[in-house]
């Protein structure tokens, strides 16, 4: 068996992390896939879900890139795939419950786990209009798990409210889910949410983080359990899979951990 | 990495009229000017093609040269495409789902000229659910005025858009939904791999689909290909037939920068450099003047942005 690695860097972590939300035979949506849910996914398939599937926006099902994407829909996710269903037909496969695992992120993240991927300000005329919220506004409802990510946990982030609902988390207006979010995961520590108030919870930090360092970073009461465990660190054979196999370029780090 | 993608250009043979006279088909194929001349001003366009994959970059570059405004455009998500066109200042409205690179060498940056038009309220952004936009084409090429979904609720989108977005109960179930109406737009922009000289069109989109569905729904489809190829050989295999074709143009390395697989890859170090020159309008101003208006056609951009060998085209 592999030990633990003593030495690794937090996106190595943070990928192992992300990897050990997939099991057994998840199939997963790595709709926005560049580049940490494509590792990430690709890390799982290497070591504890070699049966996991996937689809991405642009690419095939379950594909065998020979190299990492370098956007979202580089023809690499079509290699080496099982099948090339149409968009529509794989935004099907996830209404009809087919489909397990689904990474999102975004600019705002609240306590709800309400995302913002749509402006800062107001709709009409923000102060930032950023990229939108492609498909996810109906993904985070279709998908039984849904991760939510971001590399840069801080207060710009975890804000109290988000400036606008992009994709809705445990809010009342929702009428039907199958699934939403069920964990987030920072360059910091990782979150659930309290089965009662439907609230973020702080459940892990990350070897090295305290936390106080997490509760300073986010700027709404999150709620501490008694007991906080540390995160899980990445195997030695995690660690050497995404350095001299799935990543040797570093693409991982051009996402920004602070 | 650049394939080198050595087109030969078609020559139309004397059968081919022929064909034409036997099976009733128009002879569809001209330049990108004369392939354009049905685009007016204040018209709905939709774009094919997805991210940076076979954008209609050719037909869209045809566009700004012959000045059109106003244009409301769809399109799921041409990032690059968007924010040349709101640059060019030819957008009233641009309904999409995403307009970003999502990429670790452009970074996750968002488009220069789509941002400072949004909020300096220059453009209406109508932002819609990738979902529903995909739909909304689906059920637009298959004649259905709408549909209704039940896993719509709770985002903020659909109040910005009351128009689109309606609430509906289920006459089986008594649930609540929103309803979605199709899309069918004045024009539709594709770049696809080739087409006859009829307008006889193989797309090959692996993965994505939706160029198909956009061509169908739409109300004219103006197409661009790699390669016009003989009749014979696309029998049993078009994906838009002649019919709903109004132009085709032979435009090799149409979707330059953007890919079309297996013919070329995305030019990042050139998008690189539009991303760049798009931060300041003046230097928007100088990437516009020097890459379109002053390109006669896609192969001299090609060129000049590259280096690659385009050869010939069309006009």
């Amino acid at each position: 068996m592999t030990g633990y690695a003593q030495d690794y860097s937090i996106d190595e972590l943070f990928i192992a992390t992300l990897a050990r939300q997939i099991q057994g035979d998840n199939r997963a949506i790595l709709a926005v896939e560049v580049p940490l849910c494509l590792i990430a996914w690709l890390l799982a398939k290497e070591t504890h879900a070699p049966d996991c599937g996937c689809w991405t926006l642009a690419g095939g099902l379950d594909p065998k890139p020979s190299r990492l994407p370098l956007s979202t829909g580089d023809p690499t996710l079509i290699e080496g795939a099982l099948a090339n269903l149409d968009l529509s037909t794989k935004v099907g496969l996830a209404r009809l419950g087919r489909y397990d695992v689904m990474f999102l992120s975004g600019v705002q993240i609240d306590k709800f786990g309400n995302v913002n991927n749509s402006v800062i300000g107001s709709f009409d005329r923000p102060k930032v209009r950023l990229p939108g919220g492609a498909g996810g506004a109906e993904m985070i409802h279709l998908v039984p798990k849904v991760i939510l990510y971001r590399a840069k946990h801080d207060i710009k982030t975890f804000v109290g409210k988000v400036d606008f609902v992009t994709y809705p988390g445990w809010i009342d207006t929702v009428t039907w889910r199958r699934g939403g979010p069920v964990k987030v995961i920072t360059n910091l520590a990782i979150m659930d949410f309290d089965e009662e108030s439907r609230q973020m919870r702080l459940k892990s930090v990350h070897p090295g983080v305290t936390v106080d360092q997490v509760v300073d970073n986010t700027g709404f009461a999150l709620i501490i359990p008694k007991r906080v465990t540390e995160t899980e660190p990445p195997t030695r054979e995690q660690v050497d899979l995404i350095r001299n196999k799935i990543d040797p370029e570093g693409l991982r780090k051009s996402q920004i951990f602070n | 990495m650049i394939l080198k993608w050595r087109p030969i250009l078609y020559n139309i043979h004397g059968d081919e009229y022929k064909i034409a006279k036997e099976l009733g088909m128009q002879q569809k194929l001209k330049n990108l000017s004369e392939a354009l001349e049905i685009v007016k001003d204040g018209n709905s366009v939709a774009l094919g093609g997805v991210l940076n994959n076979r954008l209609p970059v050719a037909l869209t570059f045809e566009l700004i040269r012959r000045g059109l405004k106003n244009l409301d455009i769809i399109s799921l998500e041409a990032p690059f495409l968007f924010d040349v066109l709101i640059g060019a200042g030819c957008v009233r409205s641009l309904d999409t789902a995403y307009c970003g690179f999502a990429s670790p060498t452009l970074g996750f940056a968002h488009m220069p000229c789509f941002r400072r038009a949004v909020e300096g309220g220059t453009i209406q952004m109508k932002e819609n659910i990738g979902d529903c936009f995909i739909l909304g084409f689906e059920i637009g090429r298959l004649g259905v005025p709408f549909l209704a979904l039940r896993s719509l609720s709770g985002s903020d989108v659909l109040a910005t858009r009351p128009e689109y977005f309606k609430p509906i109960r289920s006459p089986y179930t008594e649930e609540e939904m929103i309803a979605i109406p199709a899309y069918n737009p004045d024009v539709a922009l594709i770049h696809a791999k080739q087409a006859d000289v009829f307008g006889n069109v193989l797309l090959e989109e692996p993965g994505f689909g939706l160029d198909e569905k956009i061509a169908f729904a739409s109300k004219k489809v103006i197409v661009s290909v790699e390669q016009i190829v003989p009749h014979e050989q696309l029998l049993g295999r078009v994906n838009i037939p002649h019919f709903l074709v109004s132009a085709v143009v032979e435009v090799p390395w149409g979707a330059y920068p953007t890919a079309n697989h297996p013919f070329y890859e995305v030019d990042y170090r050139h998008l690189e450099k539009y991303l760049k020159a798009a931060r300041e309008p003046a230097t928007f101003q100088s990437y516009l003047k020097k890459y379109v208006f002053e390109c006669p056609d896609h192969s001299t951009y090609v060129e000049l942005a590259c280096g690659a060998v385009t050869g010939r085209q069309g006009g």
